[in-house]
Parts: structure tokens; sequence; C-alpha cells
């Protein structure tokens, strides 16, 4: 069983030490969300302040059922009834999204903000083509005609790697599998190159050989684009290899926050010290890469 | 095949299932012709992504789907065509622990009443017979007497797939065929839940087949390892040859595909291009064709046998004999996809 | 010190959820119990005429003087709270003791389709072949009929009795029950616990009784209060044309049939208040049905 985090170390938790240069986008304050089922209230995320900088990778990690999603969600504004945010603001440009009307949020989502969820049947309409689809979102954000966003979706698939891109443009989401339907969501969600990306556990369910290629192209996206990047995961690998900085939440709280290296090489609160350490033990012992050309079969 | 027929407990030879797809002739071709064994105390973990078929193998071991062709062999007896009746006595001695905890347990039936009904089939025990070997079960996963009396949707993840093994153990079997145990369950659960079977195994003196698709897992604990790829084997051997010295390119693929939980640890990495192709209408020669980075013009029109590579290491892969087999590990990312809808 | 204003508006949101299965649970018991009861304390009998003529029902004014003497007992005949009718059959009489036809009509049919549709939906689910798949199309063609028409027609084929309306009506609700089984029974028959029942070394019919069927009669059961709602309709439905219960048995449909006519005449009481006992018990099955589903659907 996990201990409960003590308050003592909330206070300190921030080793972030971020260097002064990078300007902050977007910024998350005391933000605390509730879940109102029958009548009883359970706090789903409370005291969750976040900054993200310009660039930045930021990892959000926890296990399943800790509230990382719900925050997420929280910084966008798309907290959704039964779920109700009750405290908090979140600063973007100097104002707080979550004063700001559904209509004024959606300017923003899709433009200033991308979003990547983990299931991408809620994010595609079944009835229309995937071109359509993200000329769609372009269009929401550009007055131009339908062909010119096409052509826009295009380009941007064939700078995604996508070698058929006339074949998929015109298919319809049933027709994609798991790894292309999330290939749809990033190009979705990074059209009108945003300054932040939100992905929530963009490779969950998928098989292993696919995530590195979804992480990849994240990865080259972002570059490509400038965007900073909250990932939701609560895979401790992802957040090694692609993170710059992880925040660790648990039971609805942040637990710990630190540079990559430093989270894995001096992990403070008692959770992430189990975390880290099994997941550590774990990698070391059974994580060897086999050069190649040093290896020959055995002779039978 | 295996060097250790003798003490092997479960055989399998050229294991075929395929499932009716729907329309007219076409079949999801889940298992395309395995031959493995498993000795006596060992643990076999089968890998592999979606598609290969891994559970499929798992359920047919179990006669929970029935085989198309092939014959499974457990304790030199051939279960693959027995009736009900004929293999009910051996059910006690082969048994399953499910991916769904949760789901596994019938959601109106008490722990006691899930764990009592192996022992109400296979064994003389009466009510009080009953009860007490259901307290020594749950005992044997940790669990207190008072879980007797919960219903299923009383327990968490964890606690119910606890009574998953009291109920696998139950009738004291030979094999436990374990199908992904703890991919459903949180990260405090998992090693909790591992940690339980390895010890009830050295306790009881259980063999395992683990089938997952966590390459971390399967390289923790298992002896052998045999990696799948839409429905045939790829690779099998002993885990330590198998995970350093893995030889199909597939195999390569797929353990530099992990993402360890160290910064430290730089990333030698093959990232395939495309996605596992559909089980239906598998295409001729070598399955993994069309996503292999060193495919060439004898991979066709055969999927190539099992060569031996080590005592008994093996790997299906027709560079192997000209040691061209290698990937070239370490290169830059590409994300470039070429699959077909 | 007045009442916080969460705590008002938490009991105000209890009230305003729990109003309407209170309603329903309040009215469903008065059937049952008019089912039971209502012949006996009727006031008048329901099938002897006891005024020469139609006469309204008491005055709205005159309503409260006549409550007060009818509990102290000081009326010579009992009132005629809801008039008399053509024939001169007590309207109130007749309406109370009608429940003991239409409502068991409606409580037997529906019991008669829960049991065999729930059977037949576990066999069209669990087994999957030709034979299943025929059920289920001939289950999908009678329910695609007018359930009405169809009522009509069989009840007047095979007599028109008490008993061979509980048929019809159960044989027609049947397909409801058979779908709503059939499809939890294909959910739960892939689950893991089937198959850890089937690894047991358990046998398929035992799997199917035993494991699936209990899990598979949720929907069914909260369908049942809106199937007896409904039979009741269609119950007053086939005697209000005529091809159901006969008269002179007090049965709702049939006494707004045989005062149809009057209406024209002003005399709106001998159908109105039957009508409204059919809406009002109609409904309290389906607040009822209504509150389950949302509970437990």
């Amino acid at each position: 069983m996990w201990e409960m985090p003590s308050r003592t170390d909330m206070d300190d938790r921030d080793q972030s030490g971020e260097g002064p240069s990078n300007s902050v986008i977007l910024e998350g304050r005391n933000i605390q969300v509730v879940y109102h089922s029958g009548e009883r209230a359970v706090a789903a995320v409370e005291d969750f302040s976040i900054r993200i900088r310009e660039g930045e990778f930021v990892g959000l990690v926890g296990e399943s059922g800790c509230g990382k999603s719900t925050a997420a969600l929280a910084l966008l504004g798309l907290v959704r009834p039964p779920g109700k945010v009750v405290q908090g603001m979140v600063l973007y440009r100097g104002e707080d999204l979550l004063r700001k009307l559904e209509s004024q949020l959606r300017m923003i989502r899709g433009s200033d903000i991308g979003l990547v969820v983990q299931n991408p049947n809620s994010a595609l309409n079944p009835l229309l083509t995937i071109g359509t689809q993200i000329a769609n979102v372009y269009r929401d954000h550009h007055p131009v005609s339908k062909s010119v966003a096409l052509k826009r979706v295009a380009s941007v698939l064939k700078g995604m790697g996508i070698d058929d891109v006339r074949r998929w443009m015109n298919s319809y989401p049933h027709q994609l599998s798991g790894g292309m339907a999330q290939r749809v969501l990033i190009a979705m969600a990074t059209i009108n190159e945003p300054k932040l990306l939100v992905a929530d556990e963009p490779t969950t369910g998928l098989d292993v050989t696919v995530q590195g290629q979804i992480l990849d192209l994240i990865q080259s996206r972002v570059q490509e684009t400038g965007s900073a990047v909250l990932l939701v995961t609560h895979d401790l690998g992802i957040v090694a290899h692609y993170c710059d900085r992880v925040v660790v939440m648990l039971s609805g709280r942040i637990i710990e926050e630190a540079q990559v290296q430093v989270l894995f090489s001096m992990p403070r609160h008692p959770y992430t010290k189990k975390l880290v350490a099994s997941s550590l033990e774990q990698a070391r012992a059974t994580h060897h890469i086999p050069t190649a050309g040093f290896h020959r079969p055995q002779p039978p | 095949m295996s060097s250790s027929e003798n003490t092997s407990l479960l055989e399998v030879q050229a294991l075929v299932k395929r499932f009716p797809a729907g329309r007219g002739n076409t079949f999801v071709r889940a298992v395309n012709g395995i031959s493995f064994s498993v000795g006596r105390g060992e643990i076999l973990g089968i890998v592999g992504e979606s598609g290969c078929g891994k559970s499929t193998v798992g359920r047919c071991l179990l006669r929970l789907i029935e085989p198309t062709a092939g014959r499974i062999l457990f304790d030199r007896i051939d279960i693959t065509r027995l009736s009900w009746r004929q293999l009910l006595p051996l059910r006690a001695r082969m048994q399953m622990v499910f991916q769904d905890p949760l789901g596994s347990l019938n959601p109106r039936m008490l722990v006691r009443d899930i764990i009592e009904e192996p022992l109400r089939l296979h064994t003389g025990l009466d009510g009080l017979g009953r009860g007490q070997r259901a307290a020594e079960l749950l005992d044997l996963v940790l669990l207190s007497k008072r879980y007797l009396h919960r219903l299923p949707r009383e327990l968490s993840g964890g606690e119910a797939q606890r009574v998953g093994i009291a109920r696998a153990i139950a009738t004291n079997p030979d094999l436990l065929v374990l199908d992904e145990p703890t991919s459903s369950l949180d990260f405090s659960a998992r090693s909790g839940i591992l940690s339980l079977l390895m010890r009830l195994r050295e306790e009881l003196g259980l063999t395992y087949v683990f089938i997952s698709h966590d390459l971390y897992t399967i390289g923790a604990y298992c002896d052998r390892v045999m990696v799948m790829y839409l429905g045939v084997v790829a690779e099998i051997g002993p885990r330590r040859s198998v995970f350093d010295r893995p030889q199909h390119p597939y195999t390569q693929a797929l353990l530099s595909a992990r993402l360890p939980a160290d910064p430290g640890i730089r990333l030698g990495r093959h990232v395939l291009r495309g996605e596992v192709p559909s089980s239906i209408d598998v295409p001729q020669g070598c399955v993994f064709a069309s996503r292999c980075p060193l495919v060439r013009e004898d991979c066709l029109p055969e999927q190539p046998p099992l060569t031996v590579v080590g005592s008994t290491h093996m790997a299906a892969c027709v560079r192997i004999a000209d040691s061209t087999n290698m990937l070239d590990l370490g290169q830059a990312p590409d994300p470039r996809v070429s699959s077909p809808i | 010190m007045p009442p916080s204003a969460t705590s008002v508006s938490r009991i105000i949101h209890r009230a305003w959820r729990g109003t309407p299965l209170g309603l329903g649970i309040v009215i469903m018991c008065s059937s049952l119990g008019l089912a039971v009861f209502g012949p006996v304390i009727a006031p008048y009998d329901p099938q002897i005429p006891v005024s020469a003529a139609a006469e309204p029902p008491p005055r709205l004014r005159d309503l409260a003087p006549l409550i007060l003497k009818s509990l102290q007992g000081r009326l010579a005949n009992p009132v005629h709270w809801f008039g008399t009718d053509d024939s001169g059959l007590d309207i109130f009489s007749r309406v109370i003791a009608a429940p003991r036809v239409d409502v068991l009509i409606a409580l037997a049919a529906t019991g008669l389709s829960l049991g065999a549709g729930t059977l037949l939906g576990l066999i069209a689910g669990y087994y999957s072949n030709w034979m299943t798949e025929a059920l289920t199309r001939a289950s999908d063609v009678i329910q695609s009929f007018p359930l009405f028409i169809l009522a009509m027609v069989l009840v007047a084929l095979t007599g028109r009795n008490v008993g061979n309306i509980i048929v019809t009506l159960a044989v027609l609700f049947i397909p409801v029950y058979l779908r709503l089984t059939r499809a939890q029974v294909l959910s739960e028959r892939t689950r893991n616990y089937v198959e850890a029942a089937r690894a047991t070394g358990n046998r398929e019919l035992v799997i199917a009784l035993r494991h699936v069927l209990p899990n598979s009669l949720a929907p069914s059961l909260i369908q049942a209060p809106i199937t007896i709602g409904a039979a009741i309709l269609q119950t007053a439905g086939i005697s209000f044309v005529g091809a159901g219960v006969r008269p002179p048995t007090p049965e709702w449909g049939i006494m707004i049939a045989s005062s149809a006519n009057s209406i024209i005449l002003g005399e709106w009481w001998p159908s109105v208040f039957p009508g409204l006992a059919i809406s009002l018990t109609v409904l309290g099955y389906a607040l009822v049905g209504n509150a389950l589903e949302n509970r437990y659907g």
C-alpha cells in the first residue's frame, strides 16, 4: 500500500529549476475539480498548479485514477458535468481561461492549444472522411476555401511521413487502425501550429512497435511547430526518453515535480521513490541492446 | 522438436486455428502452424503484439477454443479430440488465470462459491471439506477469510485476481495458463500478483504458460520465451538467449522498441514501419515480410521454417543461414508510414 | 436560523428525484390492492343496475359535506361518487372493480411472457445456429405487427374469454423479452467468467442456466412494469372495440365503449372516469419502470 502524501513535502516539491529565459505560456493555479455522484462530492483534483514554458516537453505522470487526465482537461476548460472546476484559474496570455465563454475557448482550442485524446473514436466523426475532418479544423481558424484547406492537410500529412496521402484523406475513421487514427488526431491537433499540445495517453492500447512511431511523430511535429507539450501518461519509460520535466500526481494532488534526470536520480517523495526504484530495477535488469555486428548465431 | 520430450508436460504440434470471417470463404488465421513444448516446472512466456494469436493459443491449450488442426499433448495424452467426459478429469490438472480479473468472476456469486465450484466438480469433498479448502486457498493467495462472503464488485482489481488465482489452483493443477494476468492491474497491484504467482509456482510445483505483451514482465520471470507474429512462431528459446541475442528481425525490433524507465540508458532502436497487418488474408511467404527492413527475394513464397541457432534456440528467418539477419539499431527515428489502410 | 442554501437545495433535489418513483409505487400498489379487494369494497354490485337513468356525479360544492356525512355514516344510500351510466350501473363501483380484470390479465400475461421470453432469449443468444436464427427472425416478425390488430384478431379467433386474452397478450409480448435477454446473453457469453466456468469443466447447459441467465435478466426485469402498463392498455383497447372481455364484466375498456355515444348527450362521467383510471394506472407502472431503468439500467 502506498502511503498518503504528506503535506510537508508539497511546499518545496518544485525542484524544476527551469531557466527563466523561456516564457510561460500556460499556467494553472490551485485548480480544484470536484465530481458529484448522487449526493456525494469527490475531489478528483486538488491544489493543482503547473507552469508550462515555451517549447517544453512536460510529462504528467501517475497511476490510473490519480486525476491526471482530469487535471489536463481542466487546463483546457473541458471539464464537463458531473465534474466541475470549483476553484483555481488557468492563465493564458494574461487571461483566465476558466472565466471565458465556451465560444471564446473554442477559438483558443484547436489553434493555440491542441488536444490529442486517448480514444480516437471519441474525437472522430464516423460520417466524414479524414481529409474533411482535418481540413475543418484548419478552416475553423483560417478563412480559406475547402480545396485550399485540403491542400494544406495533404502537405501536413506528407510531412508526417505518410506516403499514400490521397488514400488516407479519402478514408473514413472506421477504416483506420489504432496507430493510424492516432496519427490523424496528431495532425488535427497540430495543423494550426499551436503553442501547446496536450496529449492524453496517446499511446495507451497501441502495440509496442507502434508506440515508438507515434511518440517520435509527436516529437518531430512539435519541433517543427515549436509547440510545448503536456503529455499525460502512466508509463515512466515514455517520460524518461521524451520529457524534459515531470510532474507526478497521486490521489488528485501533485506530489513531486522535477527535471527528468533529477526525478530518476534523486526522487524525494516516498511514492515517487518506490515508483522510480522498481521501474529502474526492471529496466536495468532486462534491458540489453544487442549491438549490431557483434553477435553471431551459436553453432547448433 | 524439443530435446526435453521426456520431461515435457505439454507438447503442441502444428497447431492451427482459423475463424470464419463472416463473408464467404475468408478466414481469420489466428494460429498458423505452431509447435512448441513446455517442460515440467518451467515458465514459458509467449509474447507478441495484437493479432499474433497468443491468446488463441492459450485457449486452445485448455480446449476453450477447438483447434482446427494439429495436436496438443498434455502429459503425453493427446487431448485434442477428447470428448467432454474424457476431458473432465484432465481439466482439474490444467487451469487458466484471465486478463480481466473482475470480469473473470461471476458478478452474482460469492467468492466462496466461486472458489468452491471447481471443488464441487472435481473433488469428493462435502460442504464442510470444501469450505475448509476454500479458506486454505484464500490463505495461499494472501486474502483473509472475510473475503469468502464478498461479491466481486466489492473487490479491487488485485483482490479479484487473487480470487481468480485461488480458483485456478483449487484442484492442484499441474499447468496454469496465465493470459495477461497483470495487464489490467494498477502498477501497485501488479508486483504483488507477480510475486504471488512466482511463490506459488515454487511451493506447488506448477508449470506456467505466461502470455503477455509486456516484454519486461516476460524478461523478468520466464525461463523460455516464444515470440509470435501473425500466428506463427518467429523465435523461441531460453530467455537469456532470446533477449540478449535475438535472431529474428522482428524480435530485435520488438526488444528495441522498449522504453526503459531510465533516462541514462541510451536507446538503440529500430522503429518499424507500418503496423501488424490483418489476420485475414495473411500474405504468402514470411508473415513479417511486409514490414521487415531486411526483406529479400527468398523470404517469399513460403513461411521460413525455424532455423536452429542454439541448443534450444530457434528463429524463423532465411537470413540466419548467411548471418545477415541483424538489424541496424541506433538509427535515427523514421516516422515514415506506408501501411495500406 | 434559516436553513442553508445547500441543504434546502439538497432536500428539493431528493424530493424531485424521488417523487416520480414514490407516486408510481403508490399507484402500482393501489392497482394491486384494488385487483384483490376492489369488488369487495365496492359500495354497489358492479353488475346490478341501481338507478333508473344515468345520474351525474355530485357537484363539486356538495362534495365536502357529502364526504363528511358518509364518513359519519349518516347517509341512507352510498353516494354515486362517479355517477351512474345509461344502464343504471354505479360507475365508481365498476371503476374500482375493474382492476381485477385489467390488472390481473396484465400481470398474468407479463409473467408468462417474461418467463417464456427470457428462456427463449437465452437459447437464441447462447446457441448460434440456423434454428436460433430462425427463432429470432420469427420473433422480429411478430414484433413488427401492430400489436393491437394482432391481439384483436387472435382473440376473435380463439374466443373472448379471459384465458385467451392472457395467452394472446403473453405471446405478443414474448419478442420483447426474447430480444432483451438475447442481447444481454450475447454480451455475457464472451466474458471471462463464462470461459472460467468452461475451464472448470461445467457442461454448456449448466453454464447457460447457472452463470449466464442470472446475469442476463436485469433488462427484462426492468422492462416488466412497462409491459404491465402496456398490457392494461391493450386489454382495455381490445375490449373497447368489442373484441375482448364481454359486458357486463366491469372493465375499463368496455366501460368507455358502452358510454362513448352518450358523451354527445353531455353525459361525460361514464367514459371519463374509467379513462382517467387507465391513464393513471399505466402512468404509475411507467414511472416505476422508468425509475428502475434509471437506477439499474
